[in-house]
């Protein structure tokens, strides 16, 4: 009994970084309709930014803000000086973004290495918690109230904000929100940003409590699509549902199938395909 | 034109092929080893290319799959004959058979997405089948991958004879070659490039959509899975590594240099890739840096590839010749398909 309350703790655990992966996937995707390819990369990036900020200042707080500002940065940049030139056009975009994740990936192995490093995160935020006759390690607790805090934020800022309700009605409509006069790409590159930001902290969480190593790029961008995909495409609410569904999958198979788990993970999704191809929560674009 | 400049036409065309098929042939007889070990690489990931410049060009279903079916044809077959030692053909045809059963099982998961969404989704489907190659250490051997794969010899003739191996290779490439190449002008490659520009139109015309491409992504499963077989034989060893997201990249890359849908154009796409990783790697370890930016700037200039390059040269060439303006060719861009 205390082994699967363990397992259930690690699959909420996972399930709170998949989610905050899939939660900026999938927002930019429903408006822009591109799938960023680099998210994967930024992830790795972002941890190791936030490792090496780490090191430097031994402050966590500092290396979350690193890893997200970073990345948000990067975002920013490349948003602006390569995928505004092929907008509108969903495969070439696509496309551009799986060069770029190659090249940071590789850029990344140069600087840091291909060892597995990870953030040996602090004391204070990773006390010893008892329950139920057995310690736990805080920190995952943690992880799970920076992923709901992240969810109330995105619902917050998607159904409570002009800018939110602008991003809503582009998803639906863009030729009528650009008509209303509002500036679309300004509202592109906020959200791009923001789901580059959303990687960048997710691979700072990542790199503090899984381990960041070349390839984990490709691991966590399949896990992501994955939430994405069964989620649904642009559906918030689905990538919850999602995230939660694959990570409990993902730690109950990894103790009782460990040569199976990604196998497990990828059932629901073809199930779900074979049924709904737009996913449990998309819509048909 | 007259009958007989045709004839003289046709007659040129068979001299030619006459030609080019003798030199084929007689590669192992004056190439050194080397070239003609490359040459046999150009053969079997052109075959792969094959597969998925015939999906992406005809079918406008850009699928990362690829790379993962022809990853598990060689993982079947390096399995069978080096864990279970089975006799010779049976690995072969049960690595065929047992692909194309996944390739079916793909197909009929992606077939009714379009565009990006069917991009993804075949990207998810692939990036599984290499997370299987790496966690499944009992029967893959994970990271370490399986050794000792190797042709067969049949009735006293050694195909792990480089000469012998490629000949045979050179055979199965011509006959995948000019199959898909049937298939394209065929009725049905006309109808997978209508579900490719308009699906919707196709579906009120009374076509059934999904049989159509989901037949599309057998047939290009072929080419696939029987270049991972000659891939794992000849190399002796399949590792995770080979299915992994840079190589279908890699892969996507020599489809769009050779010209998206243009599957001759494969064999000089794998030719300028091979040649580019000698060259490149040469001066620097960063080479997937390096082909990041060549597919970054390929994509943002030159997203039909050389050989459209070459034909939009030739184009206006014809233009300014001849004042009367010929029509664009069918194969367009991939960005045309609908999503």
């Amino acid at each position: 009994m205390i082994t699967e309350i363990i397992l259930v703790l690690n699959g909420l655990t996972h399930a709170g970084l998949l989610f905050v992966l899939g939660s900026g996937l999938t927002l930019a995707f429903g408006l822009m309709r591109v799938v960023n390819l680099s998210h994967g990369a930024f992830y790795l990036l972002g941890g190791y930014l936030g490792l090496t900020v780490f090191r430097l200042t031994d402050n966590w707080w500092l290396a979350l803000l690193a890893g997200g500002l970073g990345i948000a940065l990067l975002g920013f940049v490349l948003e602006k000086i390569l995928l505004d030139r092929v907008r509108g056009r969903a495969l070439p975009e696509t496309l551009l973004t799986i060069a770029l994740s190659i090249i940071i990936a590789d850029v990344s192995l140069a600087i840091w290495g291909g060892f597995a490093q990870s953030i040996r995160v602090p004391a204070a935020l990773n006390p010893r918690i008892s329950l139920f006759g057995f310690t736990y390690p805080g920190f995952r607790f943690f992880i799970l109230g920076i992923a709901v805090f992240i969810g109330l934020g995105l619902w917050f800022l998607l159904q409570k904000t002009k800018v939110g309700a602008a991003v809503r009605a582009g998803v639906d409509d863009r030729e009528t929100v650009s008509a209303l006069g509002i500036d679309i790409h300004r509202i592109f590159t906020a959200v791009f940003v923001l789901s580059a930001f959303l990687a960048g902290i997710a691979g700072v969480i990542g790199a503090s409590f899984l381990s960041i190593q070349p390839g984990a790029d490709g691991q966590i961008l399949i896990l992501s699509l994955v939430v994405v995909i069964l989620g649904g495409l642009g559906s918030l609410g689905g990538a919850v549902v999602a995230a939660l569904v694959t990570g409990l999958l993902l730690s109950f198979s990894r103790a009782y199938f460990p040569e199976m788990s990604f196998f497990m993970v990828f059932g629901p999704m073809a199930l779900v395909l074979a049924f709904r191809p737009q996913g449990l929560f998309g819509k048909w674009t | 034109m007259t009958a007989d400049r045709g004839r003289r036409r046709t007659l040129l065309t068979v001299a030619l092929v006459a030609v080019v098929g003798a030199v084929l042939v007689s590669f192992p007889s004056w190439l050194p080893p080397y070239y003609l070990t490359t040459v046999i690489r150009i053969l079997f990931y052109s075959m792969l290319a094959m597969s998925l410049s015939f999906l992406a060009g005809q079918g406008g279903m850009i699928s990362l799959t690829q790379t993962g079916l022809f990853g598990l044809a060689a993982y079947v077959l390096a399995i069978l004959s080096v864990h279970y030692e089975l006799p010779f053909p049976f690995p072969l045809l049960i690595a065929l058979a047992g692909t194309l059963v996944v390739a079916l099982a793909f197909g009929l998961i992606s077939i009714r997405t379009y565009g990006t969404y069917f991009l993804i989704l075949t990207l998810a489907l692939g990036q599984i089948l290499w997370a299987i190659a790496q966690q499944w250490t009992s029967m893959t051997e994970g990271f370490d991958g399986i050794q000792g794969a190797r042709a067969p010899i049949i009735g006293g003739i050694s195909f792990q004879e480089p000469a012998n191996f490629y000949w045979v290779l050179l055979v199965v490439f011509l006959a995948c070659f000019f199959l898909l190449r049937a298939v394209v002008r065929s009725p049905f490659g006309l109808a997978l490039r209508g579900t490719r520009d308009s699906h919707v139109r196709m579906a009120a015309l009374g076509f059934s959509v999904p049989r159509i491409r989901l037949t599309a992504f057998m047939i290009a499963a072929v080419p696939a899975a029987l270049a991972g077989i000659f891939f794992v034989q000849f190399t002796g060893i399949i590792t995770p590594v080979t299915l992994d997201l840079d190589r279908t990249v890699w892969i996507l890359l020599i489809v769009i240099l050779g010209g998206v849908g243009n599957l001759g154009g494969t064999v000089i796409g794998v030719f300028i890739a091979l040649m580019f990783e000698v060259v490149v790697t040469r001066f620097t370890d960063r080479y997937l840096t390096a082909m990041g930016i060549t597919f970054l700037l390929l994509v943002l200039f030159a997203p039909n590839g050389i050989t459209g390059a070459v034909e939009g040269l030739k184009r206006r060439l014809d233009r300014s010749r001849r004042a009367t303006p010929t029509p664009a060719p069918s194969d367009g861009p991939p960005e045309r398909g609908p999503r």
